[in-house]
């Protein structure tokens, strides 16, 4: 575990490090997260930050899955035209989490924190937060027999998705019998 | 899935006291009411029973069909809207409808006879009802014009926008906007027309850039998230407002419940058209009079209207708005005769505290079609709820009365004094930072040297008054503030948290009671007619004693 920090970019400047080895381990860490505290009142723990590195690392290891996702959510989401500051620094958000019996996250919405390391710690502007999520499809694949939260879905490729559209109004609509 | 039921069917909306009213109070359909029917692709008048979507969306500058006198018997002609060019947005708002399984649509612009005023205005005073009878509100939020579409795709018909991975087995996506976040900086939310057609709607179907959105009165949903799936795989796409992971809650929790908020948000908006001031908030003002138990005039309540109404400030520079559709001059008293953002900046409602505030107790409205006074518009309170079914029928009556008068001039007796006013101060507490400093400030009013008062002014307005010594200018009273009612006060730094106010008249004045002063009106006074200038508060016993006369003034 120790391996997966990464240097603390206020302190490593332009010395940090980032290598697509470790994606696989990160991976880990997001399926057990680290907790950070805990809020017995509303059964919520908090995890830890995920240290993820510089975003010019991130982006030149196009091989690696996991560096290509968050170099791509960072483009779509970023503000165009806004001055740079330098170096970018990127973590997995801390989240709220209900984790399983057996430790793992079950909320898989995923935020990302891009920054400049300046003293201060000044946020990249994006558009919108930048985050991701484990397809809802797949998450029989973490491995536990409970209940998930906060999953994704892919958009149907055409326009939008009929199915959709029907689900959601005759949830809330079926009661009116006129149609 | 779980049926959210009546609270869906029925909605209510809350009131500034905490009293809620139905969001439509009939179901039955506004007379003369028009709808595309989807199966037969044509524009009907609608069926007694009809259960229709409606579309919002915005117009643009570009040309396209609309419904005219001359083209009114051609779109009647059944699948006419198969053979002729409609707008893109149109046409994927009639495929959308029939995916949720319904049969008929309403659009302004193929559903209301565009060159037929008589019929246009009858229509714009039932908009409350065309929105809060209609299943729900298509809102198409990623185009700038009525040709846009719904879906944003790409030249081979694909969506763009979300990114998939596979990592060590698992799939993930990029997250797109939440639904707020795609409201907010669309140009559909910039419109002044769209404001009532998002906050009079039952549910909301939203098509954004990135995706679709669902929002009703207790969940909401977006395409690309699933808000769990249980331990049998099955999955539930909404997320409750009070689910503690909720990222994509219902919008009717941003509706404004105190009508104050609900005009600086509208007039934060864009019109293409002067002569839309009211019209484009009308049906909105018809459904908060349920809720403050109150009609609206020139879109100031009528109850407060000197207490609470005439007290509105610029937050921006304001332009003088253009006249009405018949030419008429929108009253300088009310936001509505300019153009730009306005708040209020008075905080008390008690309805008590507002009777502790008059000061003018009788006033007419003179306008197009006759005149009403005060007198005759028995409003049972200010803030309370209807109490019985006479109470009701009063306010009914009262309110009906209002429906329709744009302009107009106020007439009542009230106190008035000439004073000089100083430049402004304001600047030397504000940051340049600060939103509205550069275009509004506070200006002394002095009077023998001594300032007693002070008065919100924009800069422009200023230097058309000439500012400074040798020039008086004319105050009248409004209303008077103390006990109870929080004097008019300007926050010093309104971008903060903390509560620093700015004093509005000379220290030495603190002896005694410091929130015993007047709301007044600056006015300019043009062959008879005052006309509004600007708004202040002054030392209640310095005015006493300033040698003030009672005037009777024609407000225009």
């Amino acid at each position: 575990m120790e391996q997966l920090q990464h240097q603390n970019p206020l302190n490593a400047g332009a010395s940090a490090f980032h290598s697509c080895d470790i994606c696989g381990e990160l991976i880990e860490q997001l399926i057990w997260p680290s907790i950070d505290w805990v809020d017995e009142e509303r059964g919520f723990e908090s995890t830890e930050a995920i240290n993820f590195g510089w975003l010019d690392s991130i982006i030149e290891n196009e091989q690696c899955s996991l560096c290509r996702l968050v170099a791509r959510i960072f483009e779509q989401t970023r503000v165009k035209d806004t001055d740079h500051l330098g170096r970018i620094y990127c973590f997995f958000s801390k989240t709220s989490i209900r984790p399983s019996t057996t430790r793992k996250r079950r909320n898989w919405s995923i935020g990302l924190d891009f920054y400049y390391p300046t003293v201060d710690k000044k946020m990249v502007p994006t558009i919108w937060q930048p985050s991701f999520r484990l397809l809802a499809s797949d998450s029989s694949a973490i491995g536990i027999d409970e209940e998930v939260f906060e999953l994704g879905q892919a958009l149907s490729p055409g326009y939008a998705d009929a199915a959709f559209l029907r689900a959601c109004f005759d949830m809330c609509a079926h009661a009116w019998s006129c149609l | 899935m779980r049926t959210h039921g009546a609270v869906c069917n029925q909605p209510v909306r809350k009131g500034p006291s905490g009293n809620q009213f139905p969001l439509s109070n009939s179901s039955a359909l506004p007379v003369g009411l028009r709808v595309i029917d989807i199966q037969e692709q044509r524009v009907i008048h609608a069926p007694t029973t009809c259960r229709y979507v409606v579309l919002s969306y915005v117009w643009g500058s570009t040309n396209f069909l609309q419904l005219t006198k001359e083209m009114e018997h051609q779109l009647q002609i059944p699948g006419i809207l198969r053979k002729i060019p409609v707008p893109k947005t149109i046409s994927n708002s009639i495929e959308a409808t029939g995916m949720i399984g319904a049969r008929y649509l309403w659009v302004d612009s193929l559903c209301i006879l565009q060159d037929d005023q008589e019929e246009k205005v009858a229509q714009i005073q039932k908009m409350d009802k065309i929105y809060a009878n209609s299943l729900l509100t298509i809102v198409a939020a990623g185009g700038m014009h009525a040709d846009a579409g719904l879906w944003n795709t790409n030249s081979n018909g694909v969506r763009v926008g979300q990114i998939r991975e596979e990592v060590h087995g698992l799939n993930f996506i990029s997250a797109g906007p939440d639904l707020m976040k795609t409201l907010e900086k669309s140009v559909w939310i910039q419109r002044a027309w769209t404001y009532q057609e998002y906050v009079l709607s039952r549910r909301l179907l939203v098509f954004g850039e990135y995706q679709a959105y669902y929002s009703c009165e207790s969940a909401g949903f977006a395409e690309d998230y699933v808000h769990r799936v249980s331990s049998n795989g099955t999955q539930e796409l909404q997320a409750a407002a009070d689910d503690e992971f909720s990222t994509s809650v219902s919008v009717a929790h941003q509706f404004p419940t105190f009508w104050p908020s609900m005009i600086r948000q509208y007039t934060n908006r864009s019109l293409s058209f002067d002569s839309d001031g009211l019209n484009a908030l009308s049906g909105v003002l018809q459904n908060f009079s349920q809720g403050i138990n109150d009609g609206f005039l020139c879109g100031l309540p009528v109850s407060t209207l000197f207490e609470v109404g005439l007290l509105w400030v610029p937050s921006r520079t304001l332009r003088k708005r253009g006249p009405t559709s018949v030419g008429s001059q929108f009253p300088s008293w009310s936001w509505v005769g300019w153009v730009g953002e306005v708040s209020f900046e008075v905080g008390n409602e008690d309805s008590d505290a507002i009777l502790d505030a008059r000061v003018i107790t009788e006033w007419s409205v003179s306008y197009e079609h006759g005149i009403l006074r005060s007198t005759d518009l028995h409003f049972p309170s200010a803030a309370g709820q209807l109490s019985s079914s006479a109470s009701s029928t009063i306010w009914k009556a009262a309110n009906s009365s209002l429906q329709g008068i744009q302009t107009g001039y106020l007439y009542f007796t009230t106190k008035s004094a000439m004073f000089t006013i100083e430049e402004s101060y304001w600047n030397q507490f504000v940051t340049p930072d600060d939103f509205d400093c550069k275009h509004n400030g506070l200006y002394r009013i002095l009077h023998e040297g001594t300032w007693i008062g002070s008065v919100h002014l924009e800069h422009s307005t200023a230097r058309n008054l000439s500012v400074g010594p040798g020039h008086t200018h004319e105050f009248i009273v409004l209303a008077r503030s103390g006990g109870r009612v929080e004097p008019l006060r300007i926050p010093e730094r309104p971008q903060t948290e903390e509560s620093n106010w700015i004093l509005l008249f000379d220290e030495g004045l603190l002896e005694q009671y410091q929130e015993d002063v007047y709301d007044v009106m600056l006015v300019i006074v043009e062959q008879d007619v005052a006309y509004r200038r600007g708004i202040g508060q002054i030392h209640r016993d310095s005015w006493d004693n300033a040698g003030w006369q009672l005037t009777k003034i024609q407000l225009g």
